[in-house]
């Protein structure tokens, strides 16, 4: 069964097109990427999934219901989790207290505070924090901070999680170790949706891709197919090529 | 409800408008210019408003004449209140901001109940109840050449803006800060200016007020708050927008005003009413932040 | 999690608390009047403040609390002028009526930012004091409204009452900070949108936060009139509660359970030795203490408190201490 559907989804943002008439569906447990040049609309298709944004016209289903117009926190509980792309920690409480916060909140939640803690550290050391949970969230590393950000999604029980370029600004090796983490929430039976510049990453762990470009979806299929697509290496280097 | 009345009673808010016009125009400035939501504005006019009642007090000073001592008066107090409390902040958060306005606004209103007690008190001159009649309509004198003083003020400080260099600089740091420092204006002086005019104006309008309006230190807060809600009304830092506001409330409080039993009660109520409306319609106000 | 802390109270501990509790008991019949009538206003202060941080808790800053504090005292006044209602019903008819204008109120503000929020609150209140001023008839508008005193003048007993309002407010805080609830407020505090896209409903935390906090303020409102006999509009919808309201927490500590209540107790007697020395403007350093907090100390006390934390303090910090420890 697909997890995610989108069906013809169009967003207007007053005259303008972000997205035009996309549609696309998950597999199950799959790590699908998403690719474009800057402004395709990769992170406006993330907001609609997570409901920051509702379709202008188009249905969006998750397993089969429809999440058109339902707000962030219920489609979260539904069993979505996210990370952001300008990173969004809560600068005032600990690595813990982050990740505790989605724990407490997320789907299915009846978790009193002290098995939620156990929970929150078990996921901050499944992501490589285990030793800096008392840390001030805004006061660690960059590649840090973007486990930080992984745990708290995960934190929120998602059958479906949105990586927005988690890669970004890491130096070779966290790479590497990032693409480990991903495989390894692969591997927990949570299918994922992976925004990423980098192409090395993108053709390694995405079994399939999707390419946007100007709003529409322009490309899909594996890695290989879509990197030898003739639309898809104009969008990138320009038609004069 | 006969036409004349009506009238009459648009020319009154019409003339009101112009005050309040001049009292805003200072705040959509600092609105404009450094995005601060100054609360101690009225202060400012409260304090232009004392001024012109002690140099016409003791020393027989025309409240239209000491306008310009207002204006000094406060373009100075201006310089220094930014200079040591509101220029360190102008990165701070907005609550933060509002908290120190709001602080000052409180200091300056106490210390004018320290210095003067909450008695209030009136300018009035020789000419304070004479009023020229065109047709059905009588214009009180005093509002009438407040509102004419108004449009010259409004006048000119749109030239100022426009046609100086110093104006330039001061709208080039509003649309754009680090494109004004770069092409060599000294931002954080067009700051220190801008805020300083600001009070200067807020001073005017002050003397305006004391002719037309009791003083006393509360008189402050209430005017300030008027302030605020032609700034929602018209937009934020947008000097057009301003006069429409001041339209709207001068217009809707002389409406309130004469028809509505006990009207002067509740006019005063109109300000507070239309800044919630607007806010609940429009959270951010209509217009936004434009530049001028 | 708050039955650990209890238990893990050491003998020293509990013989502090007794102590305390003695010392608030028996304190009324100690001290002179004068001091008494001074300490009721105080703790009544402390409510109030104590109820404005926990909807700060939230990120609404509110300058409009006076609102919900006339609310209660007129509520409270005119219940009992027309009905004859008990004072102390009176005080939860305030409070009950405060919650319900609180949820209009806040629906309608939901979408405010900061500082609109706060122009909101503080022309809510303006308003409601014009209403009281001019529907005259029902409010007696600017003459203002007079009820017997409460427990017939006996000011021990009126001690008792809002101190115990007091330990109600100070009790709730300490359960919500040591519930989910604590997450709640603060990640919506600190980004509301993320905390959204994390389960987390901000409209229901809002609401909530606010109806408490306007249930607390509207009783002590009704508490304030039976108390004092009489208000005027001014007393009770003035700019000068709101105000106070949030500087007593900035002072003390914001976002902990003590701070307000220090807060409180440090700005009210400053303000009271000011009153009684200069008659005019001792409001004056509502103003001061604004200017000097954000240019200086933006933080607040907070920072100053927790770092002169001793172990005498040590008490204190296990009752105000919301952090999850490992």
């Amino acid at each position: 069964m697909n997890l995610l559907e989108f069906k013809d989804v169009t967003k207007y943002f007053g005259g303008l097109a972000a997205l035009k008439a996309v549609s696309f569906y998950t597999q199950p447990e799959e790590i699908l990427g998403l690719i474009g040049p800057n402004g395709a609309g990769k992170t406006t298709l993330f907001n609609l999934i997570s409901g920051v944004y509702s379709p202008s016209s188009g249905e969006i289903y998750l397993n089969k219901d429809s999440i058109k117009g339902l707000k962030p926190y219920q489609i979260c509980k539904m069993g979505v989790g996210r990370t952001f792309q300008i990173m969004q920690p809560f600068g005032n409480m600990t690595i813990l207290e982050n990740v505790l916060t989605g724990v407490l909140f997320g789907r299915g939640s009846r978790l009193q505070l002290n098995e939620a803690r156990k929970k929150a550290i078990d996921l901050c050391e499944f992501v490589g924090i285990g030793d800096k949970v008392g840390a001030i969230a805004t006061e660690v590393t960059l590649a840090d901070q973007k486990r930080m950000e992984i745990a708290r999604a995960l934190a929120v029980k998602p059958m479906l999680i949105l990586f927005d370029e988690v890669m970004a600004g890491l130096n070779p090796t966290e790479i590497d170790e990032a693409i480990d983490l991903v495989e390894r929430v692969r591997k927990m039976g949570i299918t994922i949706i992976l925004i990423e510049h980098i192409m090395r990453v993108v053709m390694n762990i995405c079994d399939r891709v999707i390419v946007l470009h100007h709003g529409e979806k322009i490309a899909e299929g594996t890695s290989e197919v879509i990197s030898k697509d003739k639309e898809v290496i104009n969008a990138y280097l320009g038609e004069e090529i | 409800m006969d036409i004349n009345t009506l009238f009459q009673v648009l020319t009154n808010g019409l003339l009101i408008s112009g005050l309040y016009a001049v009292l805003t125009i200072g705040l959509t400035l600092v609105l404009g210019v450094m995005g601060i939501v100054n609360f101690a504005h009225g202060a400012f006019v409260m304090i232009g408003a004392y001024t012109t009642y002690w140099a016409f007090t003791l020393l027989g000073i025309d409240p239209f004449i000491s306008m310009i001592l207002s204006a000094a008066v406060l373009f100075l107090i201006g310089i220094i209140a930014f200079r040591f409390t509101i220029g360190p902040i102008l990165n701070d958060p907005e609550l933060n901001q509002m908290l120190l306005t709001l602080g000052i606004l409180i200091i300056l209103e106490n210390i004018a109940l320290i210095l003067w007690t909450a008695n209030t008190k009136s300018v009035i001159t020789f000419y304070s109840d004479k009023s020229i009649s065109l047709g059905p309509i009588h214009f009180g004198l005093i509002r009438l050449m407040v509102f004419i003083l108004s449009v010259v003020l409004t006048t000119a400080l749109v030239l100022f803006l426009n046609k100086t260099r110093i104006g330039n600089s001061i709208r080039a740091v509003s649309q754009n800060r680090d494109g004004a420092w770069l092409v060599g204006v000294n931002v954080n002086r067009i700051y220190l200016v801008a805020f300083g005019i600001s009070a200067a104006l807020a001073g005017i309008a002050g003397t305006l007020v004391s002719t037309i309006m009791y003083v006393e230190p509360a008189v402050g807060f209430r005017l300030g708050l008027k302030a605020f809600c032609i700034v929602i009304i018209g937009g934020l830092g947008n000097i057009y927008g301003t006069l429409y506001g001041s339209l709207v409330l001068g217009i809707t409080e002389s409406l309130v005003g004469s028809y509505l039993p006990q009207g002067s009660g509740w006019a005063e109520g109109i300000s507070f009413m239309l800044i919630m409306l607007v806010l609940i319609i429009k959270p951010k106000g209509f217009g936004g932040l434009r530049r001028m | 999690m708050m039955k650990e802390k209890l238990k893990a109270l050491s003998i020293k501990s509990w013989l502090g608390i007794v102590f305390i509790f003695l010392f608030l008991f028996y304190y009324p019949f100690w001290v002179t009047p004068y001091f008494l009538h001074l300490t009721v206003i105080i703790i009544m202060y402390a409510v109030l403040s104590s109820s404005w941080d926990f909807l700060a808790r939230t990120g609404q800053c509110s300058v409009g609390q006076a609102g919900f504090f006339g609310i209660g005292a007129y509520t409270a006044a005119l219940l009992y002028i027309h009905f004859k209602i008990p004072p102390i019903l009176g005080m939860f008819a305030g409070g009950f009526l405060s919650i319900f204008v609180s949820i209009i109120l806040g629906y309608l503000c939901l979408r405010m930012r900061g500082i609109y929020f706060a122009i909101s609150t503080i022309a809510f209140a303006e308003a409601l004091m014009v209403f009281s001023l001019m529907f005259r008839s029902f409010t007696g508008g600017a003459m203002g409204l007079s009820v017997p005193p409460l427990f017939e003048g006996n000011r021990i007993p009126s001690y008792f009452l809002i101190f115990s309002l007091l330990v109600c407010v100070l009790f709730f805080v300490v359960w919500a900070e040591n519930s989910r609830l604590h997450f709640a407020f603060a990640s919506i505090r600190e980004n509301e949108d993320v905390a959204n896209i994390l389960g987390i409903n901000p409209t229901k935390y809002k609401i909530l936060a606010f109806m408490v906090s306007s249930f607390f303020t509207g009783f002590a409102g009704g508490f304030y009139v039976h108390y004092t006999t009489f208000i005027i509009p001014y007393d009770v919808f003035g700019l000068h509660i709101s105000i106070a309201c949030l500087i007593m927490p900035i002072l003390g500590g914001l976002y902990t359970i003590l701070g307000p209540v220090i807060g409180t107790l440090i700005l009210m007697s400053l303000t009271e030795y000011l009153r009684v020395t200069i008659t005019y403007g001792h409001q004056i350093i509502y103003g001061i203490i604004l200017v000097m907090v954000v240019l200086f100390l933006p933080q607040g006390i907070v920072g100053l408190w927790k770092q002169s934390v001793g172990s005498v303090k040590s008490l204190l910090l296990n009752v105000t201490s919301h952090e999850v420890k490992l």
